[in-house]
């Protein structure tokens, strides 16, 4: 609002003025016009809303009252006794029936001249329809216990018979009548008090629905809608829709929803009234609900809103049309004559901030002679006096200014100074290593560094105001310190005193103490400035070199290691107690020289000691020397020495450090052990055996030529585990595991077994082994032998072929032969595995033994042998028992006999057909063939006598069966 | 504007006045009917609204041997009247009518001829205080509830607080209205009611009646824009209003209202069961369309006439 000009704020206060009232009067007469068409719409429905309950309910009334004025007609009350004894009697399609029907149909036909009611029956009082006007399906069907048990037609019937009252049914869609909605009145026939039955109407519910959908007086948008409230809460409409005639019973609308189909809802509820509402359709309407009581029905009379509030907007249309015109005259004149007022002012104000500007000969016209005339003329002689009094202004300005500008840039040098120096001050404080406290005359603490706060594990804030001595002192300390402290306040300030002062840990710090007495303007001792040096790490120092200054004598006493030091500039000579006690010089008699030294060393060792020295000076490199001691007995020692020197940058050397152990016995040792060394070297170089060393873990360490030439590789082959790679691969296994149960037990290992060689011989070898002791009886390595005894084995091995195999072919003998079958019949009655023996004897050898010669004899059962072991597994056994005969021992074969006889089957065929190619003889191919004979090894054998005979048997079954074929091993059927 | 008589004897007494100074009556209570004022609108049940729908239930229910018992003034004789008509139309059997002096104790004679008979029902107009000694005397004879069940017409949860100790759990009562029906609407209605009256206050029909009067009076004469009996008689008769016992609405013909008959069985905490319910309310009919008018006016005197 501020920065409106005043044309604008003139324009809208007018605007205002005018407009205000206007719209105020204008829109509470458009409001009140709309309330009044409301209402009046409202009255309208209500009262139609009024009149069509009326009309229905007045119609129904009428219709009970016809259907009371049948009842009370006698002649209602014989039809209903005489058809319902004959229905009893006779059934609805006896004569005697037809009679009586066609007789009062005629009578109740009169009753049908208006079209109010679409059919009549006749109930019983059990709920027999024993009379129908039109014979639909109800006809003749019991109400009580028929298909149509449930229809609004059976419960009116019950109901007046319970209240001995006529009354009317709910609609429905009725089946019988081929689903049209049908509504029935029920009204008690009785006489002498006793009830007769019940005489039923179904009403024509058409005209029903004339009335309610005669829109007569509600305008194009007026509309009816009735329903009924269901079990579930949402609403049944119960006649046709203006838009949808089909809605009767159909139509269900949902209540829920609050702000829709409230009109409905209300007159369901019972309630009666009218008003603005938003319709089932979701439309605003004007209307009148109404409760139905005899339908349980709602009852709904609207219309659209815009239809009955049409004049409502109309005028307000118009209204707001000739609001805007208004609007836009009187705003065209305000801005006219506010333009005329203002232009004047315009030119003052603009003039005024010209002379604001500094343009002090700014002037305005003056025209004419009313307010604004008078204002110009003040303005122009106020414009001069305002030059005159500037120009003095600005002389008086621009002196004091310059005086101004120069105390400030004096005041800000001074500032700047003295901030430097609080800075520097204060930077001092806070990040000095030294603890920088002040205290009150009365040991109050006033201030403490960032230091003190961290030595101490306080913060100022918990400290200050505290009273140090108490806070940090023992109280051991504390009389005496404080005694101190009051010396300082009286210009007495300690100097260097070293006192503890006890941290938040608990932790005592020792702090060299500088006092410095503060002083007030006034010259009187205000506070201690109190200055302290944490020494605590210092005297620790102190402390700890002479702790280990001790240790170092103790050590070198007890690794026989004397230490020496020679100041090369003062030529001082230090010596440690142990140097002298090695030396064997009293150090009571006797103060260290280089002489002295060299004296003590074996006269052949000394140039070679001095030398080595002398050189280290020049290569200015460390040394270490071995030598020997001539004690003045004549014993030797050995030392060992080793010494560095200090130079400083120019390369002269300051200051000589030595050590000297003694030797002696580790010297001794070695020259023995030398000579072991060489002894068992020439040993082992003439040794006929091959000989090895090994350390704890087996890894060889040594061997000698002659193992070289035995195992077939190389001593550096042999290094390591690489001589275990020279073993016969049979062997090794053996080898190593007599090699392990050796260690164990901690037995010398001894074994027989072979050695491969590159070349591919194999040598037999008897290896020997014990184990060599440390001195702590733990075994540290192993020395053993090889001995060659290849050719002593090879005369066994001709033994042992000459006794189990036979000569000619190589083949297993008898002896062999049995010892093997022992063997697996054993293992098959362990295992339960079965075997088989396979009985294999040549055809016709004889034949050719004769016709060739034995020569050729051998040949083929040299082959056959051949032959018969490429046939069957290495682990089978192949066997010659003599002349053309062989056996093969299967073993491991199936567990089940059937199986097993099939796999020795399977292997005897593949004999079979092998024996049968033709064998290259030196006298041409000849042609052979076998017959075989199969037996199973199992466990319930009981002699190997029996099983050869067996497999001989079913040989012999072979050959009868024509040879070169084979047959197993039938028992004979027990009798 | 009057609200109130309790007997119908009381509204026999009043009846004349209002008529005479053409003004207003709203009568709270089920009555014998066989009236019709135009100074009267009568907001209880009618006979078909309550005792012959009960009573048909009775003999469907518990059996056609039935026992009459009532006070002896003008209702009971009425309702027995029309009862006896019921007993007739549905082939049932009496076994014994009794009318006790208003406020009678003395049942022994009628209890042993009610243990005599073995009725399989007792119907029961009795009023007041003559109900508890009823109720007293027929446990002290050792019958029960399950062995001869009474039909009350006059016995509400006010008498049966008012009990002292009177065995009534188990027996019957028929009302339109019962305090322990479920909807919401009614058991909101409770709830104002004992925020008003307190937590141990109960309510009957006749006191909801009277409340459906009161409102009944209020919209109309919001409706009217006036109090004088006369403007209000103008909207009275289309007023309708969803009342605790569901929704009711003036029939304007015979200024009684649309109500729902119900049969209740005491419970042992002083409310009742609801055992039936006619689902919808029935139009008032004060005189039974069985039978014409003047034969009951005619009836209705000599009853009156007997009595005095």
């Amino acid at each position: 609002m501020r920065s409106l000009s005043l044309t604008q704020r003139f324009t809208l206060g007018l605007l205002l003025i005018t407009l205000l009232p206007m719209a105020v009067a204008g829109y509470t007469l458009l409001n009140t016009f709309k309330m009044e068409l409301q209402l009046s719409a409202e009255q309208q429905m209500a009262a139609i809303a009024d009149k069509k309950s009326d009309q229905i309910d007045n119609y129904l009334i009428e219709r009970l009252h016809d259907a009371r004025m049948l009842v009370e007609d006698e002649t209602t009350h014989q039809a209903m006794n005489e058809l319902a004894r004959t229905f009893a009697a006779t059934g609805a399609d006896s004569n005697a029936y037809r009679q009586l029907d066609s007789r009062y149909r005629g009578s109740f036909s009169r009753f049908f001249s208006s079209t109010d009611f679409y059919d009549l029956f006749l109930i019983t009082p059990q709920g027999r329809v024993v009379y129908s006007q039109i014979h639909e399906p109800d006809f003749a069907t019991n109400l009580f216990t028929g298909p149509y048990r449930n229809t609004q037609l059976a419960q009116v019937t019950r109901m007046a018979l319970t209240t001995l009252e006529g009354g009317l049914s709910g609609f429905e869609f009725y089946a019988p009548s081929r689903n049209a909605i049908a509504a029935f009145i029920a009204i008690p026939i009785m006489a002498q008090g006793r009830v007769e039955g019940v005489l039923a109407l179904q009403l024509d519910t058409n005209r029903i629905f004339q009335v309610l959908t005669d829109n007569v007086g509600m305008g194009r948008s007026g509309e009816t809608v009735v329903g009924r409230l269901e079990q579930s809460g949402n609403a049944r409409l119960m006649a046709p829709l203006k838009d949808e005639p089909e809605a009767a019973l159909r139509r269900i609308i949902p209540l829920g929803d609050k702000n829709r189909a409230a009109p409905l809802a209300h007159a369901l509820n019972g309630e009666r009234g009218s008003g603005l509402e938003i319709a089932y359709n979701g439309t605003p309407v004007i209307a009148a609900w109404r409760y139905l009581p005899r339908m349980e029905w709602g009852m709904v009379v609207n219309i659209s809103a815009d239809e009955a509030l049409a004049p409502y907007y109309r005028v307000r249309n118009i209204a707001i049309a000739t609001l805007a015109a208004t609007l836009l005259a009187i705003f065209c004149a305000v801005l006219l004559l506010g333009r005329h007022l203002t232009l004047p002012l315009r030119a003052l104000s603009r003039s005024a901030q010209e002379i604001a500007a500094g343009q002090f000969n700014q002037r305005v016209v003056v025209k004419g002679k009313n307010e604004l005339g008078e204002l110009a003329s003040a303005f122009n002689t106020m414009a001069e006096k305002l030059r005159i009094s500037y120009h003095h202004l600005e002389q008086q300005v621009d002196e004091r200014t310059t005086a101004l500008r120069q105390a400030l840039l004096e005041e800000q040098r001074t500032r700047r100074e003295l901030q430097y120096e609080r800075d520097y001050a204060t930077s001092l404080i806070n990040t000095a290593p030294v603890i920088v406290l002040l205290l009150d005359t009365q040991g109050i603490i006033l201030h403490a560094n960032p230091y003190f706060e961290a030595l101490s594990g306080y913060r100022l804030d918990e400290i200050r105001g505290r009273d140090w001595f108490s806070t940090f002192l023992s109280p051991r300390d504390q009389l005496r310190i404080r005694t101190l402290f009051q010396r300082s306040t009286h210009d007495m300030p300690v100097r260097g005193n070293i006192n503890p002062i006890v941290t938040r840990s608990g932790e005592e710090r020792q702090i060299e103490w500088n006092d410095q007495p503060m002083r007030d303007p006034q010259g009187a001792v205000s506070a201690i400035l109190a200055i302290g040096l944490d020494v605590t790490a210092h005297q620790a120092m102190e402390e700890a070199l002479r702790h280990s200054a001790e240790q170092l004598n103790e050590a070198q006493c007890l690794a026989q290691v004397g230490s020496w030091e020679l100041d090369l500039v003062n030529g001082e000579l230090n010596w440690s107690d142990q140097i002298f006690h090695i030396f064997e010089i009293d150090k009571g008699r006797f103060s260290p020289t280089y002489e002295a030294f060299l004296n003590a060393i074996h006269p052949d060792d000394r140039a070679r000691v001095d030398q080595a020295y002398n050189n280290s000076l020049i290569t200015r490199t460390p040394y270490e020397i071995n030598h020997r001691l001539l004690m003045g007995d004549g014993r030797i020692k050995w030392v060992q020495e080793r010494c560095q020197t200090e130079f400083d940058c120019s390369g002269t050397p300051l200051r000589s450090r030595g050590t000297v152990q003694e030797i002696t016995a580790r010297i001794q040792a070695e020259q023995a052990l030398a000579q072991s060394e060489a002894l068992f070297r020439t040993l082992a170089q003439v040794a006929p055996v091959g000989i090895f060393r090994t350390d704890a873990t087996g890894s060889c360490t040594f061997v000698n030529e002659r193992y070289c030439d035995i195992a077939g590789i190389t001593l550096e082959e042999a290094q390591g585990s690489g001589w275990g790679r020279a073993i016969h691969p049979d062997d090794l296994a053996t080898v190593l595991e007599t090699w392990d149960e050796a260690v164990k037990a901690r037995t010398p290992f001894m074994l027989e077994y072979r050695f491969r060689r590159p070349d591919g011989r194999t040598t037999w070898v008897v290896g020997q082994a014990r184990a060599e002791l440390d001195g702590q009886g733990g075994i540290c390595g192993y020395v053993g032998t090889i001995t060659d005894i290849s050719n002593r084995k090879e005369a066994e091995e001709e033994v042992r072929q000459l006794a189990f195999y036979d000569h000619l072919t190589g083949l297993a003998n008898r002896r062999l032969l049995l010892d093997r079958l022992q063997r697996a019949l054993a293992a098959s009655q362990r295992s339960g595995e079965q075997g088989a023996l396979l009985f294999i004897d040549l055809d016709n050898f004889k034949q050719l033994n004769d016709s060739h010669g034995h020569e050729q004899g051998d040949l083929l059962l040299q082959q056959v042998a051949q032959r018969l072991k490429a046939s069957v597994r290495e682990t089978d056994t192949v066997a010659r028992l003599g002349g053309d005969e062989f056996i093969v021992i299967l073993e491991q074969l199936s567990r089940t006999p059937a199986e097993a006889q099939q796999q020795a089957v399977a292997v005897a065929e593949k004999i079979l057909s092998n024996l049968n190619q033709p064998y290259p003889l030196s006298k041409g191919p000849h042609h052979a063939t076998p017959s075989i004979g199969i037996t199973l090894i199992s466990d319930h054998h009981s002699s190997l006598g029996e099983l050869l005979q067996q497999a001989d048997t079913a040989m012999y079954q072979s050959k009868l069966a024509g040879r070169n074929t084979l047959r197993c091993y039938q028992p004979p059927a027990t009798p | 504007m009057l609200f109130g008589c309790w007997t119908s004897a009381c509204r026999k007494a009043v009846k004349p006045v209002v008529e005479r100074h053409r003004h207003l009556l709203f009568y709270p209570l089920q009555y014998e009917g066989l009236e019709q004022s135009p100074n009267i609108l009568y907001t209880g049940a009618t006979p078909n609204q309550q005792i012959i729908p009960a009573v048909h239930w009775a003999l469907d229910t518990l059996g056609k041997r039935a026992y009459l018992i009532g006070s002896d003034y003008v209702f009971p004789r009425v309702a027995n009247t029309i009862i006896k008509d019921l007993l007739t139309s549905q082939g049932a059997e009496l076994l014994g009518e009794r009318y006790l002096p208003l406020g009678s104790q003395a049942m022994a004679e009628v209890v042993a001829e009610i243990v005599k008979t073995q009725p399989q029902v007792v119907l029961n107009s009795l009023n007041g205080d003559s109900n508890n000694a009823l109720f007293q005397a027929l446990a002290e004879a050792g019958i029960t509830a399950e062995q001869i069940p009474v039909l009350s017409f006059s016995l509400a949860e006010v008498e049966l607080a008012a009990a002292k100790g009177a065995p009534m759990a188990g027996h019957y009562s028929a009302w339109n209205y019962f305090q322990s029906l479920p909807s919401p609407q009614n058991q909101a209605f409770v709830q104002r009611f004992h925020h008003r009256f307190g937590q141990q206050a109960v309510i009957d029909d006749p006191m909801e009646a009277s409340y459906i009067g009161l409102q009944l009076w209020a919209q109309a004469v919001r409706e009217a824009g006036g109090v004088t009996p006369a403007e209000v008689e103008r909207t009275l008769l289309r007023q309708t209003l969803h009342a605790p016992e569901g929704v009711v609405a003036i029939d304007p013909g015979t200024r009684h209202l649309w109500k729902t008959p119900r049969i209740g069985r005491a419970r042992d905490d002083g409310q009742f069961e609801i055992v039936s319910d006619a689902g919808r309310p029935l139009q008032p009919h004060p005189f039974p369309s069985y039978r014409p008018r003047d034969e009951w006016l005619t009836r209705l005197k000599e009853i009156e006439a007997a009595g005095q």
